[in-house]
């Protein structure tokens, strides 16, 4: 293995959820540049797994480091700066409008008396041009169209500008093509010197286009991690789904037909 | 072109509008009494007061009726923006989780059992603090649950109902009138605004230092943690300043309703969702609505006092209801 520190590092890692096993004994490694996508049918956990990630859960047991340090020992304020998460559903709260949400992804990077520098503003009006928002940030969210919220959440997570991003089921609401450009736009950005991402998908084909490596989640607690192209093939992915699936040849990858 | 803070675009103007409204409501509760005073000779006194009979009751009946009505309604108003944040539900305010029940069932029982009235403000302030205690202990059995705390509080504060109403029934005719003002929210024996004054401030202080937490927490606590927000130390505070506000609220004013419930909303349809905004923006709306309906309640039927929390709820519900039809339209600027 390269000497330097992984980005995100998972040893022995157990996660369950409601008495189900969602993974166990998980080892991964994440470096910098690159982009894996968690696959595995519906009700797996890999949206819990994701938030074990993200600290918001703990997990059964095993060790999640970032940048080399422990996930406890990281202060909440640092850790957000280290990973960010596009959560797969809104929460329906108190009216506030797009501008203000998305500079809110700011907020790890103030103190706590801090406000909002110019450069903060800069960050998010770039976020919300970058997510084809930029005429509706005076908009209430809830007036907003479940793929323009969407772009809302994209652009928080921009703002925030975490190493890594962890993002969940990013494609949700979005038609085909907002579907391409948001993925284009996360990918470049978290796949740059120095990040890396990590994306639940349902897709095969999309994670292919994006994912350089793969993990995947058959529902019974075993795990399969490794470089795209070992396993994001018919035989793999037909027995992670139950289905048989055949691997097509699009204009940019494979595609996964079912049979 | 570099886009301006939303803060000083929008919030700055709201602010400098309601404290405008807070000075004029101050202005109008110091003119406004039996005693006829114009208005340049309030002003006058107000600075040099010179022994006269308008500058004492100037001094030592409206001012400090005036600040303590004030600073009531901001105490209340502060803690319902608070209790709402923290519930993320439109309903919370204070009276929602039994915390003025709890006061108002203590001050009953001290007033059924012939306690005199110094013991009022210590059986309030005991009162809230323990139901605050009670609903806290009761509702975080193992994890923090916000519905099943906001369920606690609300059971919590129907059984305080039924206490006060058992209490009511046993009560000697007498003593039910002042019973029954106090359970309205009465200001008639007001006159220490030290207190909630100081109160109030010291917690505007501490809620401003939480107040961006505040806006990331609207939007559900996975989505506050993940941006750095350390949510169940944040709900602790919120939690227990809330609770602290209205018990001091409750302890100098006895029960004035919706006050906390409708001012936060007040100031979210006009325009102050942010935090850094809506909570000195309830404070100073809160503060006016009271100290106007303190002024109505003892000049409308004048030498009658009326209990101000029946004036606060008639004068805020209109008010509320216009608000959230004017501007609370889908697509619409609120």
């Amino acid at each position: 293995m390269t000497g330097h520190t992984a980005l995100l590092e998972l040893r022995g890692l157990d996660v369950a959820i409601g008495g189900r096993r969602v993974c166990e004994g998980l080892e991964l490694r994440l470096d910098a540049g690159q982009a894996w996508a968690v696959l595995g049918p519906n009700g797996v956990g890999k949206t819990t797994l994701l938030h074990t990630l993200a600290g918001l859960r703990a997990p059964a047991a095993g060790e999640i480091r970032w940048g080399g340090r422990p996930l406890a020992q990281w202060p909440r304020r640092a850790l957000a700066r280290q990973v960010g998460v596009l959560f797969q559903q809104p929460e329906a709260g108190f009216p506030s409008r797009v501008r203000e949400t998305v500079l809110a992804g700011r907020h790890p990077h103030l103190g706590r008396w801090g406000w909002e520098s110019a450069a903060d503003l800069a960050a998010a009006d770039a976020a919300l041009a970058a997510t084809g928002l930029a005429r509706l940030t005076d908009r209430l969210l809830h007036t907003l169209s479940g793929g323009e919220r969407r772009r809302v959440d994209i652009a928080t997570l921009l703002a925030q500008d975490p190493v890594c991003a962890l993002l969940d089921e990013p494609g949700n609401h979005l038609d085909l093509a907002a579907l391409l450009r948001m993925l284009d736009l996360l990918h470049g950005r978290f796949t740059a010197p120095g990040r890396a991402l990590v994306a639940v998908m349902h897709d095969p084909g999309t994670a292919l286009r994006y994912c350089s490596h793969l993990l995947l989640l058959p529902g019974d607690g075993r795990w399969q991690a490794g470089p795209a192209a070992r396993l994001g093939d018919a035989g793999h992915l037909s027995a992670l789904y139950g289905h048989p699936l055949v691997r097509l040849t699009g204009p940019a990858g494979p595609v996964f037909a079912p049979r | 072109m570099p886009s301006r803070h939303p803060l000083i675009e929008r919030g700055l103007p709201l602010l400098a509008g309601l404290l405008c409204l807070a000075l004029a409501s101050l202005a109008l509760a110091l003119a406004s009494g039996s005693a006829d005073i114009p208005g340049a000779r309030v002003w006058q006194l107000l600075w040099t007061p010179d022994g006269s009979v308008d500058a004492r009751i100037l001094h030592q009946l409206r001012l400090p009726r005036a600040l303590t009505a004030f600073a009531v309604g901001g105490l209340l108003a502060l803690a319902g923006a608070l209790m709402q944040v923290l519930l993320r539900n439109p309903l919370g305010d204070p009276y929602v989780l039994g915390v003025s029940g709890g006061a108002a069932a203590a001050v009953l029982g001290a007033m059924l059992l012939g306690w005199g009235a110094a013991w009022h403000a210590p059986a309030a302030f005991a009162g809230a603090f323990g139901s605050m205690l009670l609903v806290f202990a009761l509702g975080r059995a193992g994890e923090w649950q916000l519905p099943r705390l906001l369920l606690t509080g609300v059971v919590v504060a129907a059984g305080w109902g039924a206490l006060i109403s058992f209490v009511l029934s046993l009560s000697p005719p007498v003593r039910l009138p002042g019973m029954l003002f106090w359970l309205m929210g009465d200001l008639s024996d007001a006159d220490a605004p030290l207190l909630p004054s100081a109160t109030l401030l010291a917690g505007l202080g501490v809620a401003l230092t939480i107040a961006r937490d505040l806006n990331l927490s609207v939007h559900g606590s996975a989505r506050a943690q993940a941006l750095g927000v350390e949510v169940r130390r944040l709900q602790i505070i919120v939690y227990a300043l809330a609770s602290l506000l209205t018990a001091v609220a409750v302890t100098t004013a006895g029960a004035v309703g919706f006050v906390g419930l409708i001012t936060p909303h007040m100031v979210r349809l006009l325009g102050g969702s942010d935090h850094r905004v809506l909570l000195p923006g309830a404070v100073l709306l809160g503060g006016s609505l009271l100290a106007v309906a303190d002024t109505a309640a003892r000049t409308l039927a004048a030498p009658l006092q009326l209990p101000v929390g029946v004036l606060t709820a008639l004068l805020g519900v209109p008010v509320f209801l216009l608000l959230l039809n004017r501007l609370h339209r889908p697509g619409g600027v609120g």
